[in-house]
C-alpha cells in the first residue's frame, strides 16, 4: 500500500523509529542504576563490643534496602549533612539485657528532621531482637525448671517456634515475599510505562499530522470521488498504527528483558489498549478539528497535561479523582 | 449517454459558510461533451462550485441533479499537488490504477506517453519539476478516463511545454466525448480548451456565454464597474 511507504520511507518517522530504542537502551540502565542506589543509610554504634550486637548485626547486614555502618563512636554531625538518616547507639548493657529477655531501652534513637524511612529500619531491628529476646527468654525458663539441661541447646532449639516468621516480624524486601532473588524482575515503575505511553503518543500524533498534509494538499479530496476512496486510506492508515504499535511494543519488550527487566503480559497488554484507544482518540481528534494547528496544539497539551498529572499523582503530591481518568496514561497506574 | 445530453443540472443552488454566502442561488447545466470555464475574480466561489458538482461539497439549498453518469467516478484535478511526495511515477499510476481497477492498458499507455510520464517513471515526486509533476497530478486525476473531469487551476505554475502536453491531452479526451469543467484564470488554456464561459461574481452566475462570443463580451465588460472589467481586458 502506499500510504504505508510513503509513510514508513521518510526520514523523519525512520528517525522517530530508531529513537525509541536508543532512548531506551539509555533510560533503562538509568532506572536501574537509581533503584539500586535506594538504600536507607543508617548507622550503629556500639561502643562496647558486646558479642549479642554483633550476632544482631550479622542479620541486620542481610538487609537489602538498609545500608549499614557500624561504628564504636558517635558522631552526630553525620546526621545533621544528612549522610545517614539515622543513628542507633547500643546501651552498654545491651548484652546482658537481651539474655535475661528484658527489652527497655537497649538502644537510643537520634534522627533529624529530615530523617523519613529510617522507622522502618528501627521496626526491622525490633522485631530481630524481639526473636533472640523470646528464645533467651524461654531458655531460661526451661533451664530453671531443668537442671540437666544446657541453656544454649534450649536457645537453638527455640529458633524453630520461629519457622514460620511469626506475625509481627516484618519484611522489607520488595516483592516476592522475602524468599526470591529472581533472575529477572517485574517493572512496576510506572514511570517507565508512563515514557513509553508518552513516546508513543508523539509518534502518533506525528503520523496524524501526516493526514492533515494530506488534507492540505486535497489529497484526501481527491480520494473522495473514488468508492470507499477515503474510508480505504483511513483504514490503511489505522492498520499501519496497528503494526507499529505492536512492534514497538514487542520490540520494547525486547530490548527491556536485555536488561533483566521484564514487563507482564497484562502490562503490555494494558499498553496496548491504551495505545490503540490514544490512535481513535486522535484521529476523532483530528476529523474534528480539520485544522493541524489547532490539532498539534490541543495533542502537545493534552500530552503535556497528562504527563504532569500522573507525575503528581504517582509521587502522592496530589490525591486520585475520577476525572484525572479523562486522561489516557492515568489508567495505566 | 449522447454527446449534447444533460449530464448535470445544478438549479438555485445556495451555499453558505460561517454566516458568509459563497454561492446564491446558481443554476446552469453541463451537457455531456462540453467544455466549461469558470471565471470570475477570486472569492467569487468558483472552487465551492467546482467542488460541489464533483460530489466533494453538499449544497445548503439544491435542486442538484447528478444524472447516471456517475457510473464512473469523476476526475478531479485539485489546484495543489495531491501526491505521496516520497513516492515515485509509477508508484502513483499503480496505486490509482488499483484503486480505480482500471484495466485499460492501452488508455494509460497512450496518456502516460501524451503527458511524457514514461521517461520519469522511476523518480521521486520530490525529483520532479513543477511542470513533470503538474503533468502527473492530471494523469492519476485520469486514469480511469472519467466521463466528467474537474480541473481546479490545474495549470498553475506549469511551463509551455508542460501546458502544451496537458492540453493536447485534455482536448483529445474532449474530442472524445470526455465533459471537462476547469477553473483558469489563463486567457491561453482558455483559448485552447474552453467552448463555454460561466463568469461568476460574489457567489451568483452573473453570465454564461458560448467561447464563439467572447469578443463581443470582451468589449461588454469593457463597461463594467467590476474586477471582472480589468480580467477581460488583460484577453487584449
Amino acid at each position: 500500500m502506499i500510504l504505508w511507504k510513503s509513510i514508513l520511507t521518510k526520514k523523519t518517522t525512520l528517525l522517530l523509529l530508531i529513537l525509541m530504542p536508543i532512548l531506551l537502551l539509555t533510560i533503562i540502565p538509568l532506572f536501574q542504576q537509581t533503584a539500586d542506589d535506594f538504600r536507607v543509610s543508617v548507622q550503629v554504634v556500639d561502643p562496647y563490643e558486646q558479642n549479642e550486637f554483633n550476632e544482631l548485626m550479622e542479620k541486620v547486614g542481610e538487609l537489602e534496602p538498609f545500608s549499614v555502618q557500624v561504628t564504636d563512636e558517635l558522631n552526630l554531625q553525620s546526621l545533621a549533612r544528612g549522610d545517614v538518616e539515622a543513628i542507633f547507639v547500643v546501651e552498654d548493657n545491651f548484652e546482658k539485657k537481651v539474655i535475661n529477655g528484658n527489652i527497655d531501652e537497649l538502644f537510643t534513637w537520634y534522627r533529624y528532621d529530615h530523617s523519613i524511612v529510617d522507622g522502618l529500619f528501627k521496626e526491622y531491628i525490633a522485631s530481630t531482637l524481639m526473636e533472640t529476646v523470646v528464645r533467651h527468654e524461654a531458655a531460661r525458663l526451661v533451664t530453671d525448671e531443668l537442671d540437666d539441661i544446657n541453656r544454649q541447646e534450649v536457645f537453638d532449639f527455640g529458633l524453630r517456634y520461629f519457622e514460620p516468621d511469626p506475625l509481627f516480624q516484618m519484611n522489607f524486601q520488595s516483592y516476592g515475599q522475602g524468599n526470591q532473588v529472581d533472575e529477572y524482575y517485574e517493572v512496576q515503575d510506572n514511570q517507565m510505562l508512563l515514557f513509553i505511553w508518552a513516546y508513543i503518543w508523539l509518534l502518533i500524533t506525528y503520523f496524524t499530522s501526516v493526514i492533515d498534509q494530506y488534507r492540505e494538499t486535497q489529497l484526501l479530496n481527491r480520494l473522495s470521488v473514488y468508492t470507499f476512496g477515503r474510508v480505504k486510506l483511513y483504514r490503511s492508515w489505522l492498520m499501519l498504527m496497528l503494526v507499529l504499535i505492536a512492534a514497538l511494543l514487542s520490540g520494547i519488550a525486547l530490548v527491556t528483558s536485555h536488561f533483566n527487566v521484564q514487563l507482564a503480559t497484562n502490562t503490555l497488554g494494558i499498553l496496548f489498549f491504551l495505545c490503540i484507544g490514544s490512535v481513535l482518540f486522535l484521529l476523532i481528534l483530528n476529523l474534528l478539528l480539520k485544522n493541524r494547528r489547532a490539532f498539534l496544539a490541543l495533542t502537545i497539551m493534552y500530552w503535556v497535561v497528562s504527563v504532569v498529572m500522573f507525575l503528581l499523582v504517582d509521587w502522592q503530591i496530589m490525591g486520585e479523582a475520577w476525572w484525572i481518568y479523562f486522561l489516557i496514561p492515568m489508567w495505566l497506574s | 449517454m449522447e454527446r449534447g445530453e444533460v449530464m448535470l443540472q445544478l438549479n438555485n443552488i445556495t451555499y453558505k459558510k460561517k454566516n458568509k454566502m459563497i454561492l446564491n442561488g446558481v443554476s446552469a447545466e453541463v451537457k455531456q461533451g462540453d467544455s466549461i470555464c469558470l471565471f470570475g475574480p477570486n472569492g467569487a466561489g468558483k472552487s465551492t462550485l467546482l467542488k460541489m458538482m464533483a460530489g466533494l461539497i453538499k449544497p445548503n439549498k439544491a435542486v442538484y441533479k447528478q444524472d447516471a453518469f456517475l457510473s464512473k467516478p469523476v476526475g478531479y484535478i485539485p489546484q495543489q499537488l495531491a501526491l505521496f511526495p516520497n513516492m515515485t511515477v509509477k508508484d502513483h499510476l499503480s496505486f490509482y490504477k488499483k484503486m480505480t481497477k482500471q484495466k485499460d492498458r492501452e488508455f494509460i499507455e497512450a496518456m502516460t506517453h501524451a503527458l511524457s510520464l514514461n521517461e520519469i517513471k522511476k523518480k521521486k515526486v520530490e525529483e520532479l519539476s513543477g511542470g513533470m509533476a503538474r503533468k502527473l497530478n492530471l494523469a492519476v486525476g485520469l486514469i480511469h478516463k472519467p466521463d466528467i473531469i474537474f480541473l481546479d487551476e490545474a495549470f498553475v505554475g506549469v511551463d509551455l511545454a508542460a501546458k502544451h502536453d496537458m492540453l493536447k491531452w485534455l482536448r483529445l479526451l474532449n474530442e472524445d466525448g470526455v465533459t471537462i469543467v476547469l477553473i483558469t484564470h489563463d486567457w491561453h488554456v482558455i483559448h485552447h480548451l474552453a467552448k463555454t464561459l460561466w463568469v461568476l461574481e460574489d457567489g451568483h452566475m452573473v453570465d454564461q456565454f458560448s467561447i464563439e462570443n467572447l469578443s463581443q463580451k470582451v468589449e461588454e465588460y469593457k463597461y463594467v464597474d467590476s474586477p471582472l472589467n480589468k480580467m477581460f481586458a488583460v484577453k487584449n
